[in-house]
């Protein structure tokens, strides 16, 4: 219920306050779900003008929400940092056996799909972007295939990976020096030395402990140092401890850049990227540069064209990048840039829709420049994030075309964008 | 492969590494840190991250060369042990040669291997030492193997039966292991073999500071064990008297202690009552032994010529100055060294031993 309610479209619907009303104890994490928790038939006065005063305040905050009209209803990156200024502008993590992750942030599991690790990529983005600032809370380790938590640590053989060990002190003899491990001095209940056959005084006094081993009873094989190997309780996979993915958790408070980015809507990720990089123009500009074309076009015979292409899983790749999500988008940049001219021009529509507008290129040229930016961005997004990109894209050229008006020319060239097959060179 | 040694890592690598470059191959390398305090440690876990080394074990706490050694021992699974030091380095065929004479004698229970001096160019002292070993390892333990009565295998480089030393329950504490262990393989009647053929490198101290506190620690092994705990082997009463044991012991008592306290008797006469002959006695005795030195050089160069390097055919050169580097030097530090041990006790307070082990030795004896 909790979770259809912060899916929903509009941030006055999706951040509304959650209370659950409930019979039994609820779980640290349930309870954590909800804005207010009440005990049904147990509503005492003074807390029930607590709880409305704070969901009181929570309605005042999503008031001063202001989001512009041509803001995208799926930004998570935007949903998440709205619900966290309208929730006292701090979040917390919360220990509990019953989540996936075992250390979570209930109130924002509702914005993901159960045991969605984007979660906490989401929240890294944020912090990345200066929305958000952390304090250290804990560092979990994730396994690394399913990102469950829960990992058995075990001791294994280094020589055959078995965990059936047998932990033993060594025994250090000082008069003959015997060095071994404890069970070749037991005899009887008592420390005789096997060599010297003399009994064993105190520890410190004729004999020490300078060592532990594992005795492998799979292989026989002795160590002092034996691996430590993990075994996911979800998955089963087993790994070693530095393969697995370590996960600092934090306590995460609004700046006063995510407070402006929660009121008024973010600047899209791919425009900050690209902007530092390429001339990005405002679309109206763009057009304006069209409206030329057009016209050099129509008197002089000049050949332009018009590309678009639009990543359209752009949100599902920064889902799963969280942090790294700048560093993909800059990679875009620098690859547009290198496979463009500096007197092409381009603008960004919306987030993941870029058009180009190459002047004195044909069509024929137009469509090298398209397939060499699609395939570099397909395979540096699959290479690096293992997610396979969903890219449309069109073009159109502008001598040829009937079209008079440029902004009828680019809903044109939308309207046609069509999904690229990419083949792996 | 055994090699126990403390804040030894820098030494490690390379050692594993002459290893791996062997004729003979199916060796077990087992490493002992004992309890070092410097990233050996981090160094061993890196040797066996690499596949390069089958094991290794640590005393977290020091217990000493011997003790490390026996925990090694412990858990070795060879026929064979070789013993090393860490800082030794194996001509490649080495292992092969030393393991040879198990097969070719009957009820051999120790073969010691040559061992020669790494740092030759380093300094005077070091050809010095260089041209000693060449003496008094390459030729003198030729002559001693030979004759059967042979007392020390260098912990530098030996070779063992592991059913032997595991009869044995190892060695006992130092310092003057290598020789102790000899003597008691001795007692259970096996043979001790020297193979010249079987070459390793060791560096020698480079001070006269460290070379005189080595010779100070080995020296008193002769009072310690020869004299004192192994003394039994000179009594033809003891029923396990046997006459090449008995000569073992004999030839190093005569010719390292008793002739060394003649000697100065003999410069005690020389001095006082024949004075006026010092001069010439002196110059015919530096000659005498200068001759002795040449013979030795010499031969030690027919025998094992072709397994010499640049460093040590160049050693002749150095001849004139070995008279005084053993007939004096090398003396007096032996000397002095007995009459501590005789006396004192010293090497049970020697810090090469942890002070629980020492001090329990001590009360013991």
């Amino acid at each position: 219920m909790c979770r259809n309610i912060r899916h929903l479209g509009s941030p006055k619907v999706y951040l509304k306050p959650v209370i659950f009303i409930t019979e039994g104890k609820l779980s640290p994490r349930v309870s954590a779900m909800a804005d207010a928790v009440f005990s049904s038939g147990d509503l005492d006065g003074d807390d029930l003008n607590f709880e409305l005063k704070k969901i009181g305040k929570i309605n005042d905050a999503i008031m001063k929400i202001n989001p512009t009209e041509d803001e995208r209803e799926d930004d998570l990156f935007l949903r998440v940092l709205r619900f966290i200024f309208t929730r006292g502008k701090r979040i917390e993590p919360v220990r509990d056996r019953t989540s996936f992750f075992g250390i979570t942030y209930p109130q924002l599991e509702c914005f993901f799909s159960k045991e969605d690790y984007a979660l906490y990529n989401t929240l890294e983005f944020l912090e990345e972007n200066g929305s958000i600032e952390g304090d250290f809370f804990e560092k979990v380790h994730f396994c690394n295939r399913c990102h469950c938590s829960f990992l058995n640590f075990i001791e294994v053989c280094p020589n055959c990976g078995s965990a059936n060990l047998l932990e033993e002190n060594l025994i250090h003899h000082f008069p003959c020096t015997y060095v071994g491990p404890e069970s070749d001095f037991m005899k009887g209940g008592q420390l005789i030395c096997p060599k010297c056959n003399k009994k064993l005084k105190g520890l410190g006094v004729d004999y020490d402990k300078p060592a532990v081993i594992h005795k492998c009873n799979q292989c026989g094989f002795v160590t002092q140092e034996p691996d430590v190997k993990t075994i996911c309780f979800n998955c089963e996979k087993e790994s070693s401890p530095e393969d697995l993915i370590v996960q600092t958790i934090k306590v995460y408070t609004l700046t006063s850049v995510g407070e402006n980015f929660a009121i008024y809507g973010f600047e899209s990720p791919l425009l900050k990227a690209l902007r530092e990089q390429l001339n990005i123009l405002p679309y109206n500009s763009f057009l304006t540069l069209i409206q030329l074309e057009l016209e050099r076009s129509k008197r002089y015979g000049v050949e332009s064209s018009v590309v678009a292409f639009q990543i359209v899983n752009l949100n599902d790749i920064y889902a799963k990048l969280g942090k790294k999500t700048d560093r993909l988008l800059k990679e875009i940049g620098a690859l547009i840039k290198v496979a463009t001219r500096k007197s092409d021009v381009l603008t960004i529509l919306n987030e993941g829709m870029v058009v180009l507008l190459l002047p004195h290129t044909p069509l024929k040229g137009a469509n090298v420049v398209k397939n060499r930016i699609v395939s570099e961005i397909h395979k540096l997004i699959e290479e690096n994030v293992g997610v396979k990109p969903s890219i449309e894209s069109s073009m159109s050229e502008i001598s040829k075309k009937d079209i008079k008006q440029p902004d009828k020319l680019v809903e044109e060239l939308l309207k046609n964008l069509k999904q690229v097959e990419h083949k792996q060179e | 492969m055994i090699a126990p040694g403390k804040n030894e890592g820098e030494h490690l690598p390379a050692l594993v590494e002459s290893i791996k470059q062997q004729t003979y191959k199916n060796i077990e390398i087992i490493l002992v840190d004992d309890g070092s305090d410097d990233d050996t440690l981090q160094i061993l876990r890196a040797l066996r991250r690499q596949g390069l080394i089958d094991n290794y074990f640590r005393n977290e706490r020091r217990g000493g060369k011997a003790a490390a050694a026996n925990l090694s021992l412990r858990f070795s699974k060879g026929k064979f042990v070789v013993h090393l030091d860490a800082d030794t380095h194996l001509r490649e065929d080495a292992i092969e040669n030393v393991i040879f004479p198990f097969y070719m004698h009957d009820g051999v229970g120790a073969v010691g291997g040559d061992v020669r001096v790494k740092n030759i160019d380093y300094d005077l002292l070091t050809r010095l030492q260089a041209l000693e070993y060449l003496k008094t390892i390459t030729v003198g333990r030729i002559v001693s193997s030979v004759l059967r009565i042979l007392r020390i295998i260098s912990g530098a480089f030996g070779a063992f039966r592991r059913d032997v030393l595991m009869r044995l329950k190892g060695w006992d504490v130092g310092p003057g292991l290598d020789g102790d262990i000899v003597l008691r393989m001795r007692k259970l009647r096996f043979k001790v073999l020297h193979e010249p053929t079987a070459i390793a490198y060791t560096s020698v101290p480079t001070t006269v500071k460290r070379l005189v506190k080595q010779r100070y620690r080995w020296s008193r092994s002769l009072v310690r064990f020869r004299l004192r705990r192994h003394r039994d082997m000179l009594s033809p009463f003891n029923k396990n008297f046997e006459l090449f044991n008995a000569l073992t012991v004999l030839d190093n008592i005569f010719f390292n202690f008793i002739l060394d306290f003649k000697w100065i008797v003999y410069m005690f006469q020389l001095i006082f009552f024949f004075k006026m002959s010092l001069f010439t006695v002196s110059v015919i005795n530096y000659f005498l032994y200068m001759f002795l030195n040449i013979l030795e050089y010499f031969l030690a160069r027919i025998a094992l010529g072709d397994t010499f390097n640049k460093n040590e055919k160049s050693l002749w050169l150095f001849l004139p100055l070995m008279p005084f580097y053993t007939g004096v030097f090398l003396r007096s530090v032996r000397t002095f060294s007995y009459i501590a041990e005789l006396f004192f006790k010293a090497s049970f307070y020697d810090k090469w031993n942890p002070w629980k082990v020492s001090k329990m030795i001590k009360d013991e004896s």
